[in-house]
């Protein structure tokens, strides 16, 4: 049974710049990935590379058909939800607003609001500025939007670049607690990309180290911890 | 007393030819976040081409009908192999690529029809319950006209889905693709949409300023005026700005000075916008840094 | 003639010169050449350029849009009209008295307007090119404008007894004042106002937070490039011996713009590729076809931004590192694309 997503020889380039130097990984239906690297190893490149955001070489097949060539549109509507480094977020748009936009795709308007009201019971302070301008809640709330905003698409992968970025710890646990409840209930798959290796690594089930563009490292994510580059690199002992 | 109402009516009529334009510009700038200075002369080769058909036998209905389809389907075309291939370069080249289609559009209506003033008809010759002691019938039915646009408008952005899908690809382009909306189809409708309301207003301004090949030129500045005086990015807003832009225009031109009417007025405009920079309705993004 | 913020290496900086010196030379030579009139054609395409280098200031290294600075080109030229028709000023005295005054209404236009965003002070732009064509054909001001009619003045005549003819003279006055200027705006460039101006485009509150007034300097930006406007305003008016409010309209202020993007923005040699442009193109196009001349300019128009969106300049540039094949790595920090 082939993986849920399966990369092969991947490159990326941004004009005459090769960020991508030809990478291969799967993601397994149900499960948690992460993607771990320094800044600059070409994180988000690859993220970018799935979604068709970057100029690629080389084959992303999800669910066994072909997606590498598509446009972004027509890769977001096979179920593939990718919160953006950045966040993402319509910032001139309220709260609500940015939620319905990620209903894009879908045509069921009782569902839709169901699942709306459902978002703002998992985050009381996004319900309270529902109606607010997007672009004036904090880092916190913003990325609790962007993840919100990926749920309201349904997708069955989600790809999510550095969800702790910048965020207070206390918040970045609530978020990873989350991701950890989607998986577990819902089944959604994810694919993470993270620089704070102690807690990806805790939550998830198999990792890659990327490097400069390569993959030096991969396995299940219990041996990578305990791994000796890993750990005096990323880990710090 | 009377005579200062009078004015205040002619101001409004006036303003709703204004009013009218800026809703076109509004909605090229809410789907495209551009503004089209090449809206105007879009508009007057619309009401040729409207003209055309009702000379060769058409009725009135079918013609205005047929005009606003075909000025949609050309919007879009021109959105496709116009400004799509340049979309991608500084802002300033985009602005110039706009007065190319200015020129361009305008050259080929005098070179087609000829710069000779034509009439053009009004629908609304025969609503004789119109009738009033300040407009004139046609001068009513272009402001009922323009109030039902703004009201198709608002509904639109406000309550459709593609609205906001709109409204979504203009505020974050690629936040939009990645939730699935083919933000180059939105593009293409916003224009199509904004040549369409281009083409009603030309036709209901034609009767009043007749037919020229520069009918339009100077109704532009004046609708753009109007546009961000009220808030560009608010439909509402941008018509209230062209019927105020309208009665200022017109009472500085009687109280003041008639040839300084246009000086006056932007004048008053640029003041008004120096305190409220995003327009009187406008919505001031806020950026966090 | 590109703006380099860092050192060049000292190859390319000879190569530079090289071509430099042999268009001036050539520039001298020319009027000698050719016949009267396209003396005074040349003539009105040195005030083009210096238009055309104001404009640029202002949108390409400054990232502000005008679409009205034909109202300073205006102020300019009625400036040198009304002292030498009113006044009796020698019309060599006219181009700084236009400059001051160009650049005093520049600043105090822009200290208020440069604080609008770009579509706004497109439109605030727009109102000025409209007004002031209006305002110069007002009634109160007759007496000084020429109202309708304008101002005309005599020919200059050739000094010192110079074995050239009148439109030749004038042709080298304009000429070196456009020499001037150019050297003017690559030295401002090139030092800290200039790397100030192009800070405050590329990121304002980053700006702010060094030091930087953001809306002094956009203002003086401002100022300095209607400076540049009302210069080659009266060196029009001296060329031409005629100025009036009709020459001014809208269509100026849309033939610059056009001049200053197909010539390449945040370049300086796009000032004298737009001009060349500006001064042929409406010949060209009339021959193209009489009765739409204007819808042969509009396609022109766009087909070069299809064709060369980073302008003539650019395109010439692109053109010319693949002919000398010159190592890039050195080249100066890419100031040119505004966004």
């Amino acid at each position: 049974m082939s993986a849920m997503l399966e990369v092969e020889n991947l490159t990326a380039s941004y004009g005459a710049t090769r960020v991508l130097q030809g990478i291969s990984f799967k993601v397994e239906e149900g499960s948690i990935t992460v993607l771990l690297g320094a800044n600059g190893a070409g994180k988000t490149t690859t993220l970018r590379a799935l979604t068709g955001m970057v100029r690629t070489t080389g084959s992303v097949r999800f669910r066994g058909e072909l997606v590498s060539g598509k446009k972004t549109e027509a890769i977001a509507s096979l179920g593939i939800a990718h919160v953006p480094d950045g966040r993402g977020t319509f910032l001139g748009m309220s709260t609500e607003e940015n939620l319905q936009l990620g209903a894009y795709t879908r045509n069921n308007r009782q569902e839709v609001a169901a699942e709306i009201a459902r978002i703002y019971e998992l985050f009381p302070q996004l319900g309270r500025r529902s109606h607010q301008q997007a672009g004036t809640l904090s880092g916190g709330e913003q990325q609790m939007l962007a993840i919100s905003r990926a749920l309201m698409m349904k997708p069955s992968l989600m790809l999510l670049d550095e969800p702790s970025f910048g965020i207070a710890p206390l918040v970045v646990k609530e978020i990873f607690e989350l991701l950890k409840m989607l998986n577990r209930d819902r089944g959604t798959s994810l694919l993470l990309v993270e620089q704070n290796a102690a807690m990806s690594l805790a939550m998830s089930h198999h990792a890659y180290l990327l490097e400069t563009g390569r993959i030096v490292i991969s396995g299940p994510s219990v041996e990578i911890r305990e791994h000796d580059a890993v750990r005096k690199s990323y880990l710090g002992y | 007393m009377d005579a200062f109402i009078h004015q205040v009516f002619v101001g409004l009529a006036n303003g709703s030819l204004y009013a009218s334009l800026a809703l076109a510009l509004v909605m090229i700038y809410r789907s495209t976040g551009m503004v089209n200075f090449a809206q105007g002369e879009m508009a007057m080769v619309s009401t040729y081409i409207a003209l055309s058909l009702i000379q060769a036998g058409f009725s009135y209905w079918t013609a205005f009908f047929l005009t606003v389809a075909l000025s949609f389907v050309a919007g879009m075309a021109i959105e496709r192999f116009v400004i799509r291939p340049v979309s991608h370069a500084s802002e300033l080249s985009v602005v110039t690529v706009f007065i190319g289609l200015l020129l361009i559009f305008n050259s080929i209506a005098g070179w087609i029809w000829g710069y000779s003033i034509q009439q053009f008809p009004s629908p609304f010759s025969k609503f004789s319950f119109l009738a009033n002691p300040y407009l004139s019938l046609h001068q009513v039915g272009a402001v009922g006209m323009t109030l039902c646009v703004l009201i198709l408008l608002y509904v639109f952005f406000r309550f459709t889905k593609m609205g906001l899908a709109m409204r979504g690809t203009t505020d974050n382009g690629v936040s939009s693709r990645l939730v699935g909306i083919p933000v180059s189809r939105m593009l293409g409708i916003g224009w199509g949409l904004a040549a369409a309301i281009g083409a009603v207003v030309g036709m209901m301004v034609a009767p009043s300023l007749f037919l020229d090949p520069n009918m339009m030129v100077g109704l532009l500045l004046y609708a753009f005026a109007g546009a961000l005086l009220g808030g560009i990015s608010n439909p509402l807003g941008a018509v209230a700005g062209g019927f105020i832009v309208g009665v200022i225009e017109d009472l500085l031109g009687v109280y003041i000075d008639n040839e300084l009417r246009f000086t006056a007025a932007m004048v008053l405009i640029v003041c008004v916008l120096l305190f409220k920079p995003a327009g009187i309705w406008g919505k001031h993004t806020v950026k966090r840094v | 003639m590109q703006m380099n913020i860092l050192a060049m290496r000292p190859a390319r900086n000879r190569k530079l010169l090289l071509i430099q010196s042999a268009f001036v030379l050539t520039a001298f030579v020319l009027p000698l050449l050719i016949a009267p009139y396209q003396v005074f054609q040349w003539t009105l395409i040195a005030s083009y350029a210096v238009a055309l280098l104001g404009l640029n200031l202002l949108m390409g290294y400054s990232g502000q849009i005008s679409l009205g600075h034909g109202a300073f080109y205006a102020i300019g030229a009625y400036v040198s009209g009304i002292l030498i028709d009113h006044y009796g000023v020698p019309y060599i005295w006219t181009i700084p008295a236009a400059a001051g005054v160009g650049m005093a209404f520049g600043f105090l236009f822009g200290l208020p307007t440069v604080k609008l965003e770009n579509l706004y002070l497109a439109l605030a732009t727009f109102g000025l090119a409209v007004a002031v064509p209006q305002l110069l054909k007002y009634k109160a001001f007759e007496d000084w404008t020429g109202g309708f009619q304008g101002i005309t003045i005599s020919k200059p005549e050739v000094p010192f007894g110079l074995p050239i003819t009148q439109d030749q003279w004038l042709y080298y006055v304009s000429l070196v004042v456009a020499l001037l200027m150019f050297a003017l705006v690559h030295n401002l460039l090139r030092g800290r106002m200039g790397r100030a101006i192009v800070a405050v485009r590329d990121h304002p509150v980053a700006a702010s937070a060094m030091g930087v007034n953001v809306v002094v300097l956009k203002a003086l930006t401002f100022g300095v490039s209607a400076m540049y406007l009302a210069v080659a305003g009266a060196l029009s008016t001296i060329a031409m011996q005629y100025v009036s409010p009709d020459s001014f309209a809208m269509f100026l202020s849309i033939t610059l713009l056009v001049g200053v993007v197909i010539g390449g923005l945040g370049t300086l040699s796009g000032a004298l590729f737009g001009a060349v442009l500006i001064g042929f193109l409406p010949n060209f196009a009339e021959q193209i076809s009489k009765s739409a001349p204007g819808a042969v300019y509009g396609f022109l128009l766009i087909a070069f931004l299809f064709v060369m969106p980073s302008g003539v300049a650019g395109g010439l540039k692109i053109l010319l590192s693949r002919v000398f094949k010159t190592n890039s790595k050195h080249s100066a920090i890419s100031t040119q694309e505004t966004k």
